[in-house]
């Protein structure tokens, strides 16, 4: 297991990013995609953020307490091809990324 | 150009053509214990990171097991981790998010509007109940209710965070304010009132029991609030009131529909026989066989279906039989096993009944 490479802040070290989300009271789902740099500076750096937090030894929930949260998973593509999927609970999903997916037309 | 993917587009996790041919998971989020014990024995890492790994088993493994005693200790007796409080009267309480997300927000401390109607309504679920089902509050003791109106921007849901209800004001495309079905605010006190009770598990056939339970109490407390018989179609609809204009403009009254699950003026339509079913959908997907249960159940019964058929679910739901992590058979045995209780063999027959045409094996009633 790999921990992402850290990126110095504010710069981009991924190439493209989807994100879909799930839950809710409707149960809907819903995605968006964009390379990093479609991104705003603040979606880049919450990417990168998700990211540097996702270290293999750590042990974060998934899921936020009660019902009828959402929940996200992040796909971020590497310039050098590979994958990383993290799985996001609401409550620890950066407002910047939330709202971006909230707003996909 | 970023690129919005409509909703209900996107595929599930066991599609394979959702994996790009180049997917190398390299990084997971959670971590299991094992993995963790064996990194930290592989003298191939430095040290420090040993140390690290070593740590974490030893942390994820003691709070497994405090969750795990607290989970127990809880269905025993849900008061006994809980402070000693004296059962007393719900306090309302009311908050503005101001479109952000934290919680709760600032208190409104005269509700006029919004605020007054979400209030209002909430009073009404505690009341219907309190009449209906003797029950006080989300815990039996007089829980105070807090709700947070105006959460985040053009935010398209509501939720019940284990503490307090949380309403959005919809994007006026797909949902207009989540307060304003009353069934909506039935459904997230309902949620609170299964956290004290089965502690149903959020997530396989128990979490859609979870779900199911809270639309089953949000659209009676509904059917009571506007004194809708059985036979009142708008009575089995959930979400009727949050739907925006535009979906409406395309047919889209509700977001489910108990008598009719897959019906198209459903924005999530739903299965209504267990052998359509998908075990790894969503938890408000699977709900739609549960739901038409009762639909059916009550229906069979006539009038209104907060005199009798919500009592069998809601002496299922509280009578301390039904584990976290029932199925869907579990459940409907004992919701057989409450009808006769409560109605000797002739209700639970036609308890059994509704299961049997939902294909849910209720055993013999």
């Amino acid at each position: 297991m790999t921990a992402p490479t850290a990126a110095p802040a504010g710069a981009s070290s991924f190439a493209s990013v989807r994100i879909e989300r799930s839950g809710g009271l409707a149960g809907l789902k819903r995605a968006m995609a964009a390379s990093s740099a479609e991104l705003t500076p603040a979606c880049r750096d919450a990417v990168n953020d998700l990211l540097d937090k996702a270290k293999p030894h750590s042990c974060p929930n998934t899921s936020s307490g009660g019902a009828d949260r959402y929940s996200y998973r992040v796909h971020v593509a590497q310039a050098n091809g590979s994958l990383h999927t993290v799985d996001v609970a609401e409550d620890d999903m950066p407002e910047a990324l939330a709202d971006w997916v909230q707003d996909a037309q | 150009m970023t690129r919005a993917l409509s909703d209900q587009t996107v595929s599930s996790e066991n599609d394979a053509s959702e994996t790009p041919a180049r997917f190398l998971p390299a990084c997971c989020f959670i971590v299991p214990p094992s993995v963790l014990r064996h990194y930290s024995r592989d003298e191939s890492l430095d040290a420090d990171t040993r140390t690290a790994l070593q740590d974490s088993y030893l942390e994820t493994e003691r709070l497994r097991g405090l969750r795990e005693a607290h989970r127990t200790a809880t269905l025993q007796d849900p008061h006994r981790l809980a402070p000693d409080t004296t059962p007393h009267k719900a306090v309302l309480q009311v908050f503005d998010c101001g479109n952000r997300r934290a919680l709760p927000g600032l208190v409104v401390p005269r509700p006029s509007g919004a605020y007054k109607t979400a209030n209002a309504t909430t009073a009404k679920v505690l009341e219907f109940y309190k009449k209906v089902l003797g029950r006080n509050s989300v815990d039996n003791k007089g829980f105070d209710l807090n709700s947070s109106l105006h959460y985040g921007k053009h935010y398209d849901n509501a939720f019940w965070n284990g503490r307090q209800m949380v309403y959005g004001d919809g994007d006026g495309k797909m949902f207009t304010g989540m307060y304003l079905s009353p069934d909506v605010i039935g459904h997230e006190i309902t949620h609170g009132v299964t956290q004290y009770e089965s502690a149903l598990r959020y997530q396989g056939e128990s979490g859609a029991l979870n779900e199911s339970l809270s639309d089953v109490f949000g659209v009676v407390f509904n059917q009571w609030l506007n004194n809708w018989d059985v036979t009142e179609p708008k009575g089995w609809l959930v979400g009727a009131g949050i739907i925006a204009q535009p979906s409406k403009d395309k047919g889209i009254i509700c977001l489910r529909d108990m008598v009719t699950p897959g019906a198209a003026h459903c924005l999530s339509t739903q299965p209504d026989r267990y052998s359509q079913i998908d075990p790894t959908a969503e938890v408000h997907t699977n709900s739609g066989v549960p739901n038409k249960a009762f639909a059916l159940f009550a229906k069979a019964l006539g009038g209104q279906a907060w005199t009798q058929a919500i009592r069998v679910w809601y002496d299922t739901a509280t009578n301390r039989q039904l584990r976290t992590d029932a199925t869907f058979a579990e459940f409907a045995g004992l919701t057989v096993k409450s009808a006769k209780k409560l109605g000797g063999a002739t209700l639970a027959r036609q308890c059994k009944k509704a299961w049997d045409a939902v294909e849910v094996p209720a055993g013999s009633a």
